[in-house]
């Protein structure tokens, strides 16, 4: 933590979406966002929908999805150039594309790896397959029909199977054009840190700031040997605000847990500089000069001003 | 030392938050998702055939992969 820029300024905006047509109302099981010019789209898996917010009045319409007989995944989404969201569903087995203009579905084809993720760079779908065994590819890029890989980032070892899945629990957050930001769930011996992937394949880790306290494992649970640093991270220009998920030595969802609470605008040969949040944040949905749009771990969304 | 606070919403309803905790399905915690697991493994090795059994670890290797992605999401 040493070397953070803590800023002092009190600020607070909160803005509740409305929903046109409809109550306000809390978003349900975060599945996914994806942000463009004038508009952030969530995931809402509990009806299932899409919600399109204005990034400059927080005001947002519902578009329900149908036409799929699987279970969405909340492992994200993609909205590509072609009109469709693409998510993954059926426990990672398929990717499947709703029509942005109907909600209804247009495609679900059966994935040779099962997805854990799925995000996009340079307006190619990516997928995060899942992965237990070491050296294996994490991203995959769309190439054809055929998903390829793209970049040298590859799965970590692990003793035994849980552990594994556990090391190799992997995300992506909200990129842009030029790079996506991505992260393993765990932290690894480098500590936190985020990857930067580019549309060429290159990766460039960045060490991010941590709140967590790696915990004394009494070697009962696999999941006990470490510490999940980093919940949801933003690409802002040549920055990006990383949000912490685990603060202290309870991992995640362990009784008592604390986490969610803290943004971190990373920035280049510059020291981080850090805000806390009163409340537990689940998603950095929006980023600029204007402040952060965050969704919180209660459903609601509220806008803060930069720090 | 300068710190920033973002500080929540306070019109915040309590009804809609009573919503959004009916609405999300908690999730499980860690330890929960490697039980079952465990669990899931063994029901899976109690089947007939091999299809069955490698049909079915499968299912509970995506289950825990969704289970601990929920978990430390």
């Amino acid at each position: 933590m040493r070397g953070l820029a803590l800023a002092g300024v009190f600020v607070t905006v909160a803005t509740h979406p409305s929903i046109a047509g409809g109550p306000d109302g809390p978003v349900g099981d975060f599945g996914g966002r994806s942000i463009d010019a004038d508009e952030i789209r969530i995931a809402d898996l509990s009806v299932p929908e899409i919600r399109t917010i204005d990034r400059v009045t927080l005001r947002s319409t519902a578009r329900r999805l149908h036409g799929l007989d699987a279970p969405l995944d909340p492992y994200g989404m993609v909205v590509t150039g072609d009109g469709t969201i693409g998510m993954l569903a059926g426990k990672g087995r398929f990717l499947v594309r709703f029509s942005k203009a109907t909600g209804g579905l247009v495609e679900k084809r059966l994935l040779a790896d099962p997805g854990q993720g799925i995000t996009s760079l340079g307006g190619r779908v990516v997928v995060v397959p899942v992965r237990v065994r070491p050296g294996e590819p994490m991203l995959l890029r769309e190439a054809g029909t055929e998903f390829a890989r793209f970049s040298s980032l590859a799965s970590r070892a692990a003793a035994g199977v849980t552990a594994a899945l556990l090391r190799n629990l992997f995300r992506c957050g909200s990129g842009t054009g030029d790079s996506i930001p991505c992260w393993f769930s765990a932290d690894g011996a480098a500590g936190a840190e985020v990857f930067l992937v580019t549309p060429d394949g290159g990766v460039r880790p960045v060490p991010v700031p941590s709140f967590a306290i790696p915990p004394q494992s009494d070697g009962r649970t696999p999941g006990d040997a470490f510490s999940y640093s980093v919940r949801d991270v933003f690409l802002a220009g040549d920055n990006f605000w990383v949000l912490s998920n685990q603060e202290g030595n309870r991992s995640p969802l362990d009784a008592g847990a604390r986490r969610g609470r803290h943004v971190a605008l990373v920035r280049e040969g510059r020291p981080p500089r850090v805000a806390d949040l009163d409340r537990e944040a689940r998603a950095i949905l929006d980023a600029g000069p204007q402040g952060l749009v965050l969704l919180f771990a209660d459903g609601t969304i509220a806008r803060a001003p930069a720090p | 030392m300068n710190r920033v606070r973002l500080r929540p919403s306070r019109f915040l309803v309590p009804g809609l938050a009573l919503v959004a905790g009916i609405a999300a399905p908690a999730p499980a915690p860690a330890a929960d998702c490697i039980r079952f697991y465990a669990s899931c493994l063994e029901k899976a090795s109690e089947l007939g055939t091999w299809w069955e059994r490698s049909a079915a670890g499968i299912d509970c290797y995506l289950d825990t992969v969704n289970c601990l992605k929920r978990a430390y999401g």
